[in-house]
């Protein structure tokens, strides 16, 4: 199936339907082709003897592999650029923290691996660019959100073009419909979900094996940048046996590598509310965003995230999803309901986790606690729930197994249980980050106040909708505790329409791309599930086209 | 309640454990109830705030002072003087407790002149003096000597309380090298009165203890009082089985409440009331419980719906006890007991947090409470109210069935939610069976129908209601959370 999509893309010129990205890249030639700028060492280099060969400054006397382009991080974004610049002519070193998968075992599990698949698509392109610009509050520049607008409404045909089924997308199903172009958004997903989508994308990257070779086990470290000519030339990395690899990157290097869902030190710095946990893959630690810092690049969406509410708990610390049934009810450290928490499956919702008392310098409402009854009991896990467990073959669920052992989750305090609301809140109080704020009166006010507005229909705190509105009376009752956190972090490297990497006076860095995680296009708001994937799907399109028409600096 | 005697021995055995507990950290992390830890320590995230408020510090630090001042510091203040001087610290999990509980504490002592206090004891006395327990102090750190963690039945009254804390000296001549607290004599081997057996060391209970060690160096030590409140037991009500959609008028329907004491007492044979303001409609006394809800007692009460449609909102009430001492069933005064054992595990845990987790728990075993197995005890027991909010409607004359099926397999969705609301009054509401069907009674009209369920986009649709019975299909669209 694969090959035979192969054979299509070869018999069209290596172009095909995904030639919609053309324009934009010759540009980006272009600029590559300008790097001339003097050289403020250019005095140390004519120190030099003029006879030898000349180095210039910032790159090593010698490499340990070549390759036209060379992309740190192997997940969508990496893969589907990989693919792409290989059909463009251009020969690619992927770059990835991952060993290989063995016979027995799926070890090489970015986060594109074990996602839920769906994909965000825009059914107009001038209307997706709207609701881009809307959505990241104008902090995307328009030219960005064209691609993006364009790009959208062409996932599922270049997805197919692989070999995958992405079905004809649901539409208007964006979080946002009101806002304008908010009824553009539509979302597809493959059957199979992530593990599917990237397999299809694997194979895409096996079958050009004569032209992406894959570096595994290797860790991007540094960028090797020309001083002289400020162009982005190679990368270091460090191979598993510890050795240092000076890769060459003859017409550019793109980085790839995700989020920083797993640097609590550039979370503390950068998010909106501090602690969130992540279900990403752990090797998501920012690298990528710091090697990018270091030759000047500029940061974007920093605090942005698209996330819900997730429990965690640190001798689990991987974070799960948890799929609530109603009735549930959320309450915050003090045992009092703070948002229209019908909302929370929403990928915006952490932010109301996020308010802060200045009065009591403290984070009300995270950890928050999700209240639920004993007729919500068992199906406290969604069966849907996917994730990464670690080298498994079952890509299907993260959360421990404990989590769905009722009895096990509650001797652990994962769970919290009590036979009267009050009883419950005396549980909570034993969690040393509740540490006595919830009294039993406060939370058993707020569930009969709840229960209230349930048996009336009419939610006269917040709005929740009526046919949500289920009482919480059937004892036990349990809680969970749960942070804003969730799928990943939003920002990273700043980039231009084409991919560029950006410094903070808004001019491209030579040779340097981004895609995906690393610094999406996502400013505040999320479209809605199946943003992300969309994203590397365009700009790992973008770069991949961007790199291969870059002219070889040698 | 005093049932306890031979807990005596282990109560020293418990103290030595936990040797080498740094009680400077103790009385540190009093401050910071919330530090987590391991590599979660760290988190900013845990809260800062609540030591302000008195409350969730499990560790409170009633001593005279809130450190133990360095030796060298109070070597200097002691040069002259005529006695050593010894600080006594306590450190006691919270100030108030539910009568007849067990308070856990720990007394640390310190000679400012870096005496060794081995063979030493702490004495704590009822207000009126009578020994409750006399513990030996073994080193603890560097320069001080803890009694280890101990715990006390406090009264089984509601009250306030003080009880001093002494320090005895070594009795002259004992050999203090080795610091072996195995030769003092346990304090209030008596225990089932005022205790008789008051250790030599102590002869001086009423004031400040003087006397000279045997290296001929005399300690002075100011006491240190003990100062908590004791409180009638908390007790909570759940109320459930009510109809969640518009009882008819003047329709019979029956409700389950379940009551239960904090502290695990049995509630068996109590009444609870159902009130609609201060008017009584109905009672019923508590059963002997159901292993589900391990600590509940429960009552089933039949009540009639009101003839007048309306949202109703009435109450359930468990009757709290008299709380004054002389009113309370069988109430034994202030006779402690020294108990060992569990609670010196959340003692001395390194956290105080974890102090916090289980200190009822360890001491008796849920659901028999503080009472004994099947019985209150006699000790005084709060007022319980939960609401009972319900709402009353017009009699039905139809009946509404919805089914609820995957959009695409048409698989029934079992427990879909549906909810018909009407344009004023209140929802109509059930839940589908395994068959993916639900009927709902309701008076004709016209209604928003909906269904919804946990990873199926919910659905809705207006319908009209008449007397003819009609089955409604509502597919649902399987679109899970998966991202
Ligand atoms: C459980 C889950 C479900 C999700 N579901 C959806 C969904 O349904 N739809 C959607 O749009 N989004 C979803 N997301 C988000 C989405 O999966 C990701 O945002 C997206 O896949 C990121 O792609 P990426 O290529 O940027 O990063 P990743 O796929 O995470 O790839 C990054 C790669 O870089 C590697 N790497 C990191 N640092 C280095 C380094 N220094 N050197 C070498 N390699 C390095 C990592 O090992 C990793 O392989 C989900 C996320 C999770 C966790």
């Amino acid at each position: 199936m694969e090959g035979k999509h192969r054979e299509e893309m070869r018999e069209e010129g290596g172009i095909s339907r995904r030639s919609f990205l053309g324009s934009a890249l010759a540009v980006a030639a272009g600029t590559a082709a300008l790097g001339l700028s003097a050289c403020a060492d250019g005095a140390a280099a004519a120190d030099k003897d003029s006879t030898a060969p000349h180095t210039p400054v910032g790159m090593p006397q010698s490499w340990d592999a070549e390759a036209d382009v060379v992309i740190v991080g192997y997940g969508g974004a990496g893969g589907i650029a990989a693919v792409i610049a290989a059909d463009d002519g251009a020969s690619v070193i992927l770059v990835e923290k991952y060993p290989d998968d063995t016979a027995t075992e799926i070890r090489h599990v970015p986060s594109s691996r074990f996602c839920g698949g769906i994909c965000v698509c825009a059914r107009d392109a001038k209307e997706g660019s709207e609701a881009l610009y809307e959505l990241s509050f104008g902090t995307t520049p328009r030219a960005v959100c064209d691609v993006w607008g364009e790009g959208a409404t062409h996932n599922v045909e270049f997805w197919n073009s692989l070999g995958a089924e992405y079905p004809e997308p649901t539409w208007d199903v964006g979080e946002y419909p009101e806002l304008p172009g908010g009824h553009t958004i539509g979302t597809s997903r493959v059957e199979g979900g992530g593990p599917r989508m990237f397999q299809v994308l694997r194979q895409n990257v096996i079958d050009r094996a004569d032209k992406i070779q894959v570096m595994y086990e290797t860790a991007g470290k540094r960028l090797i940048q020309n001083e002289e000519t400020k162009e982005i030339v190679g990368v270091v990395a460090t191979a598993k046996d510890g050795k240092e690899l000076n890769i060459k990157a003859k017409k550019a290097v793109a980085l790839c590598t995700g989020g920083f869902e797993w640097n609590e030190e550039m979370k503390q710095n950068f998010l909106r509310g501090y602690p969130s946990w992540f279900y990403t893959n752990p090797n998501n630690t920012g690298e990528g965003i710091l090697m990018g810092q270091a030759v000047g690049g500029a940061l974007w969406h920093m605090n942005a995230i698209s996330a819900r509410a997730i429990p965690y708990h640190p001798d689990w610390p991987k974070g799960t999803q948890i799929g609530l049934q109603l009735p549930n009810l959320f309450v915050n450290r003090y045992g009092k309901r703070w948002f229209y928490e019908r909302e929370w499956p929403s990928h915006n919702a952490w932010v109301e986790f996020v308010n802060f008392n200045s009065r009591t310098a403290e984070y009300e409402s995270s950890p928050a606690w999700v209240i639920y009854d004993d007729t919500a009991r068992k199906p406290l896990i969604s069966p849907q729930s996917k994730g990464f467990l670690g080298d498994t073959k079952d890509l299907q669920y993260w959360g421990p197994e404990d989590m769905r052992d009722i009895e096990a989750a509650v001797s652990k305090g994962w769970i919290r249980r009590g036979n009267t609301p009050e009883e419950l809140a005396a549980e909570i109080v034993k969690d040393k980050e509740n540490a006595g704020r919830m009294t039993p009166e406060a939370l058993a006010d707020t569930i009969a106040r709840f229960n209230e507005f349930c048996a009336k229909g009419v939610d006269e705190d917040f709005d929740r909708e009526a046919d949500s509105l289920i009482p919480l009376a059937t004892p036990p009752f349990y809680a969970v505790k749960v942070y804003p956190g969730g799928p990943n972090t939003q920002g990273g490297l700043k980039k231009n329409e084409k991919g560029q990497v950006m410094n903070p006076f808004d001019e491209p860095i030579k040779r340097l791309y981004c895609a995906g995680e690393n610094g999406s296009v996502y400013g505040f708001l999320y479209p809605t599930g199946g943003g992300n994937v969309c994203e590397m799907t365009i700009f790992g399109q973008v770069i991949g086209h961007a790199m291969a028409a870059e002219t070889a600096w040698e | 309640m005093i049932e306890r005697a031979g807990e005596r021995a282990a109560l020293h055995g418990a103290s030595l454990e936990v040797q080498g507990t740094p009680a400077r950290d103790a009385v540190t992390e009093g401050h910071r109830p919330t530090a987590g830890e391991g590599s979660q320590e760290s988190r900013w995230a845990a809260p800062r705030s609540t030591d302000r408020e008195g409350q969730g510090a499990p560790v409170l630090d009633a001593g005279t002072q809130g450190q133990m001042p360095p030796i060298a510091d109070a070597a200097r203040e002691g040069l002259g003087a005529p006695a050593h001087e010894v600080v006594l610290t306590l450190q006691a999990e919270k100030s108030e407790y539910p009568v007849g509980s067990f308070a856990g504490f720990m007394v640390l002592a310190r000679c400012l002149s870096g005496c060794s206090l081995a063979g030493s004891n702490i004495a704590v006395l009822a207000e009126e003096g009578a020994l409750l327990a006399e513990l030996p102090l073994a080193a603890n750190e560097e320069g001080v000597w803890s009694s280890g963690p101990f715990a006390l039945r406090v009264p089984s009254t509601p009250g306030e309380w003080r009880w001093p804390i002494e320090y005895r000296p070594a009795p002259v001549g004992l050999d203090t090298s080795e610091g072996s607290p195995s030769d003092v004599s346990p304090a209030g081997t008596d225990v089932s009165g005022v205790p008789s057996d008051v250790s030599p060391a102590g002869a001086d209970v009423s004031g400040a203890p003087s006397d000279v060690s045997p290296a001929g160096v005399s300690h002075h030590c100011a006491p240190l009082d003990f100062c908590f409140t004791t409180v009638a037991h908390r007790t909570s009500l759940a109320v459930w089985g009510v109809p969640p959609f518009p009882i008819s008028s003047g329709e019979a329907f029956t409700i389950e409440v379940g009551a239960q004491c904090a502290e695990g007492c049995c509630l068996q044979g109590r009444t609870i009331n159902v009130l609609n303001g201060e008017e009584v409609l109905a009672s019923a006394v508590l059963d002997g419980g159901t292993e589900s809800l391990p600590g509940m007692y429960r009552a089933s009460i039949a009540l009639a719906a009101p003839d007048i449609p309306g949202f109703y909102d009435w109450s359930c009430r468990l009757h709290g006890d008299p709380t004054d001492a002389a009113a309370v069933l069988g109430a034994s005064g202030t006779q402690p007991l020294a108990v060992p054992g569990a609670l010196s595990d959340t003692l001395s845990a390194a956290s105080p947090d974890a102090a916090a987790q289980h200190p009822m728990e360890s001491q008796h075993d849920a659901p028999e409470g503080l009472g004994g197995p099947g019985q209150d005890g006699g000790l005084a027991h709060r007022a319980a109210h939960a609401r009972l909010v319900f709402t009353v409607g017009v009699h039905p004359d139809s009946e509404v069935v919805v089914r609820v099926m995957e959009e695409r397999s048409a698989m029934p969705i079992e427990g879909a939610f549906i909810t018909l609301m009407a344009a004023s009054g209140f929802p109509y509401r059930a839940r589908t069976d395994s068959g993916g069907l639900a009927r709902l009674p309701v008076p004709s009209g016209s209604f928003r129908l909906s269904a919804a369920q946990t990873d199926y986009d919910k659905r809705q649709m207006d319908i009209v209601v008449n007397q003819e019975q009609a089955e409604i299909e509502m597919r649902l669209v399987y679109n899970p959370d998966l991202g």
